[in-house]
């Protein structure tokens, strides 16, 4: 599977959105992702869990970085904070020069949208919505003109061969297709990056490389990729892999 | 715009895609809306729809106040016509009386009809005319007793005449008295009272040809006046007023008080009451509003806990949509678009049902009430329809789309199909809203319990006199008009032939019974007194009392002997007699009537209801109808059997008498209680109606919630049956969380309840009980038992979960 080069530059990548937000910081040595001594606890009948204990991370523009270790270690709460779906308790975490702390719903709803591209391992398309509603959805929400909308969402799925079911349900398609689409509307707005939890945790080995080689592809074109894995050979894709256990990294490489 | 019409797009798929979802809510609303929006067709018909004539907002009705006393329908012929002459602050001013009349066409076309009696101005004011011949000429409103002739309504012309063009000449008799049809009313037209849309309209001129009184000495004439558009009431009240004391000289039986009065002109263009009329409808129409309202508030939570269960299906996608950069409003707008395209296709529906819903109620007339013709569907019918289709999509869309918007994302993204997370804030608000259900079905099922308790108790108020084999049954007036015929005569031909009859224990011959719509105040006197009494009086012929087995305390009853040529006789109650003579014996003392004639004293009766079942003991006096004159057109029989088996015979038997009349209806006296009393009984049906209805949505609610929560606990089942709980441990389990709901719906319905009893008692005129303790008991127990009814189906369910799949699913 050839994942085809984005024909759109990426000429805006140091800013969140349209315009500059009043919190930001300007970057400094093409980092896009800093996150200093970040903690989570969750709280639940007066029992304390630490999902994150500390966590230290860049990660820059252009890296391809998975984040490795075994059930329960944090990896998906760690993926949630960075993808602003999540707040950490304690900690520091800058998105493209800008602390998310700081940030309202609002504003996490539109850095979402137009920073962060989204791949769930169920991959999580509308069940109501064909394929192309789904690719076409995140532009909805940016409220970008109707044909500019259905140019973006072609090519998007174009791009990783699934433009002739454009008009089909996801129902009727088989898990790998269905995984190829979350990835096109995961890239239809262009974002900064790419957080894939367990993409081919649903998938059969087949698939799974398929899906693998799709995000490799969109890495050479340019795309930043943070990979959520428990599978050594999945961790290998990408440039450099964090192993996190009981919350702590304990191992990059 | 485009975000709107996407948001439109997806909410009609979504309404495709769950068409059964779809169609239980569009029914439950259009029901919710549409009994709301019946009810208030009924209002608006009462209160605020325009009359058919021409700028409706211009009528006025003229009464005058002072600091004493309101002058309001109490105006003389004189004075309408001096206000026709001067007040130059109306364009035109009329008046006009409206009695029901006998009406006959054809020999075998007899009927009871709705007269309205007009004044000069009274078409051209109104700018009505007529769809075939001619209105009233000046002349024939001008001259007393010199036209007899008429005009029909439309609805009458089409419903007796079936439309025929030919009827303009035709004659007809109008109590006795020919008239000549001259032209029939546009389409639509109903007067300026259509509570009481006439069938004819008369010349008020004549009037003296049916009654003795002339016309200008009635001082009950409401007067209505049309203020020209370009002049405000205020300057016209203040030009009238200026007319009082000019006015007053007209008619010195006020003795000089309106002159010293102001003029107060309220609007009458709208609505179908009568001013007096208005107060007690306003307070009728917000508790019919207000009960009817709780029906639609418990359609609403429910819609909003099926929604709520629906948000709860779709967190996953509500979650990937706000993942995928979605702001909270943008959901929460798409939501309620999905709520508001259902509450529209309900109010859609609702306003179908409603159409429907009037056309029945109109043309069964209820009770023999006779509604407007005009209600139906208008501009404000249709306003309020929308209004209340948005306000629904506030209530039961906004919650959901505000709780279901609410989602712990990644966790909610992460879980597996069927596994439900982080719905314990939810599950308190759909709890919250079955016991919201519950308490308005507690207020609904409280107000109909005091009303039928207190119908039942009105039902078996002593009347003081034989209810229940008694029959009443009207004489054709005929009998009274033959050749030589005196009131005599007639009762002995009558009785002849009603006492041949089998199973006739006895009979009489009355003007006005009691509790049957007749009798009035007349005064008597003590001669030598200085004031009379006031008492309800009656015109009654032999046998009266035992017919009726009123207790005569006292003397004798009338008999075949008390005539003309005797002397004048009375018979009083025991309230005016004690209050005639509180320490003499009545029995020999003479009375004076309010005509000035003389009366001795022949008997004392028990206490009888007169008027109202309700009221307390009034003074009464009976007359002999054989010596004050009148119609004795009233048969009262008392059975020795069932009455309902001597009703036919007694039918046939009177109509037999004159078959040239409709056949009679006999009725007993039960029957006619039950027709005084159909205002509570309408109530009474109508709130138990509504209550079952509400509880029937209730249970429906806790049925699905109980059902929601032992799917939520499948697990949790199928853990402790593996750990050994019995069956019966489970069904305690999930009967003890709903009863907690159920609990609380009812506390907070009581609490409302009682408060409301009390304030309901005093604003209605149906004397309800303040407490009835058996009424809250029966409703507590009705609204638990059927509440958990609700709940065992389900919790039989839960009971007979696997607990292998139950943990395999875990």
């Amino acid at each position: 599977m050839e994942v085809q080069k984005a024909d759109k530059s990426r000429e805006n990548e140091s800013s969140i959105g349209e315009q500059r937000q009043p919190n930001q910081q300007p970057t400094t040595n093409n980092t896009l992702i800093h996150v200093q001594d970040l903690q989570k606890v969750f709280v639940t009948e007066e029992v304390e869990t630490h999902a994150l204990s500390g966590i230290h991370l860049d990660i820059k523009k252009g890296e391809y970085i998975a984040i490795a270790g075994p059930s329960g270690c944090g990896k998906s709460t760690l993926l949630s904070i960075l993808g602003l779906l999540d707040s950490p308790t304690d900690g520091s975490y800058v998105l493209n020069g800008t602390h998310a702390a700081e940030l309202s719903a609002p504003q996490r709803a539109r850095i979402r949208n137009r920073e962060v591209g989204f791949i769930f391992q169920s991959f999580n398309l509308i069940g109501d919505l064909t394929v192309y509603e789904n690719v076409e959805l995140p532009l909805t929400y940016q409220k970008m003109a109707k044909a500019e909308r259905k140019e973006r969402a072609k090519t998007a799925l174009d791009r990783v061969s699934m433009a002739h079911r454009m008009k089909h349900y996801p129902a009727q398609l088989s898990g790998g297709q269905q995984q190829r689409v979350a990835v096109a509307r995961a890239i239809v707005t262009d974002p900064s990056i790419l957080l894939a939890d367990e993409p081919t945790g649903n998938l059969d080995s087949a698939n799974g490389d398929i899906v693998m080689e799709m995000l490799h592809e969109l890495h050479k074109t340019g795309a930043t990729i943070c990979m959520v894995t428990h599978d050594p050979r999945y961790a290998n894709h990408a440039q450099r892999t964090v192993h996190l256990f009981d919350g702590r990294i304990v191992e990059e490489e | 715009m485009s975000t709107f019409l996407i948001d439109l797009k997806y909410a009609f798929r979504q309404l495709r895609k769950n068409a059964g979802f779809s169609m239980v809510v569009v029914l439950i609303l259009a029901l919710g809306i549409g009994i709301n929006a019946t009810a208030f067709t009924f209002v608006n018909a009462i209160l605020f729809r325009p009359l058919q004539v021409r700028a409706p907002e211009q009528l006025y009705s003229v009464s005058i106040h002072t600091q004493d006393e309101v002058f309001d329908k109490r105006f003389s012929y004189p004075d309408l016509e001096f206000l026709q002459s001067n007040a130059t602050a109306f364009e035109g001013v009329f008046t006009f009386r409206q009695w029901p009349l006998r009406w006959q066409y054809q020999p075998n076309q007899t009927r009871n009809v709705q007269t309205e009696w007009v004044s000069r101005d009274y078409f051209k004011t109104l700018g009505v005319g007529t769809c075939l011949g001619r209105s009233f000429s000046d002349e024939e409103l001008s001259v007393p007793n010199a036209y007899p002739v008429a005009i029909l309504s439309h609805a009458f012309w089409n419903r007796q005449f079936e439309g025929r063009p030919n009827v303009l000449g035709t004659g007809m008799r109008v109590n006795g008295v020919n008239y000549t049809v001259v032209g029939v009313a546009e389409a639509g037209f109903e007067g300026i009272r259509p509570s009481k849309s006439p069938d004819l309209w008369l010349p008020l001129m004549m009037y003296g040809r049916m009654s003795a009184t002339a016309l200008t000495d009635a001082t009950e004439y409401e007067v209505v006046g049309r203020v020209p558009a370009h002049a405000s009431a205020r300057s016209a009240e203040t030009q009238l007023s200026a007319l009082l004391p000019e006015l007053d000289k007209n008619f010195p039986k006020f003795k000089g008080k309106r002159a010293q009065g102001r003029v107060k002109l309220l609007a009458c263009g709208h609505g179908s009451l009568a001013r007096n009329e208005r107060g007690a409808a306003w307070i009728g129409s917000v508790i019919f509003l207000a009960v009817t309202g709780m029906v639609l508030l418990i359609a609403c939570a429910n819609m909003a806990n099926l929604l709520l269960a629906r948000a709860l299906a779709r967190r996953k996608e509500i979650a990937t949509r706000l993942a995928l950069g979605a702001g909270r409003m943008d959901l929460v707008r798409q939501l309620l678009c999905e709520s508001l395209v259902l509450a529209l296709a309900g109010g859609l529906i609702g306003l179908w049902l409603t159409h429907g819903a009037t056309q029945v109620f109109t043309s069964m007339r209820p009770g023999g009430v006779k509604l407007p013709h005009a209600i139906g569907l208008d501009v404000r019918v249709i306003a309020f329809t929308i209004c209340l289709s948005l306000f629904t999509t506030l209530i039961f869309g906004l919650i959901p789309a505000l709780q279901g918007t609410r989602v712990a994302l990644y966790q909610v993204l992460k879980e597996n199909p069927g596994m439900a997370s982080g719905q314990t804030k939810r599950f308190g608000l759909r709890n919250l809203l079955i016991a919201a259900q519950i308490t308005f079905c507690v207020i609904l099922l409280t107000i109909a319990g005091l009303l039928l308790r207190n119908l039942q108790k009105t039902m078996s108020i002593d009347c003081g006199f034989d209810t229940q084999k008694t029959l009443l049954v009207r004489l054709p007036l005929s009998l009274f008009k033959e050749k030589d015929a005196d009131h005599y005569s007639v009762h002995e031909r009558v009785m002849r032939e009603i006492q041949s009859l089998p199973a006739v224990e006895a009979a009489c011959l009355v003007n006005q019974s009691q509790l049957s719509g007749g009798g009035m105040n007349s005064s008597v006197s003590v001669p030598g007194a200085e004031r009379g009494q006031d008492a309800l009086t009656y015109y009654v012929g032999p046998d009266y009392f035992k017919t009726l087995r009123i207790s005569v305390k006292q003397g004798r009853e009338f008999s075949l002997h008390d005539r003309k040529d005797q002397k004048n006789v009375v018979i009083l109650n025991e309230t005016l007699a004690r209050s005639l003579w509180p320490q003499e014996n009545p029995l020999g003392q003479t009375l004076s009537g309010g005509n000035g004639e003389f009366f001795e004293v022949c008997g004392v009766v028990a206490n009888s209801k007169c008027h109202d079942i309700r009221e307390t003991p009034q003074s009464a006096v009976y007359y002999a109808s054989f010596q004050t004159g009148g119609e004795p057109r009233l048969l009262i029989v008392r059975s020795q059997g069932q009455p309902a088996l001597l009703q036919p015979v007694l039918e046939e038997k009177v109509h037999a008498m004159d078959p040239s009349v409709p056949r009679p209806h006999a009725k007993t006296y039960t029957q006619q209680i039950k027709g005084i009393l159909i205002g509570e009984r309408f109530a009474s049906l109508f709130v138990t109606l509504i209550g079952a209805g509400g509880l029937l949505l209730a249970s429906v609610g806790l049925y699905g919630i109980v059902s929601y929560m032992g799917r939520l606990r499948t697990s949790e089942i199928g853990i402790r049956i593996a750990l050994g709980a019995q069956r019966f441990d489970i069904i305690r389990l999930v009967l003890r969380q709903a009863a907690r709901i159920i609990v609380v719906g009812l506390s907070v319905g009581l609490c409302v309840a009682v408060p409301l009893g009390i304030l309901l008692s005093k604003i209605t005129p149906f004397g309800l009980a303040v407490f009835d303790p058996v009424t809250f008991i029966l409703v507590t127990l009705t609204l638990f038992l059927t509440a958990l009814l609700a709940c065992i189906v389900p919790a039989l369910r839960a009971a007979r979960i696997d607990p292998m799949e139950a943990l395999r699913y875990e």
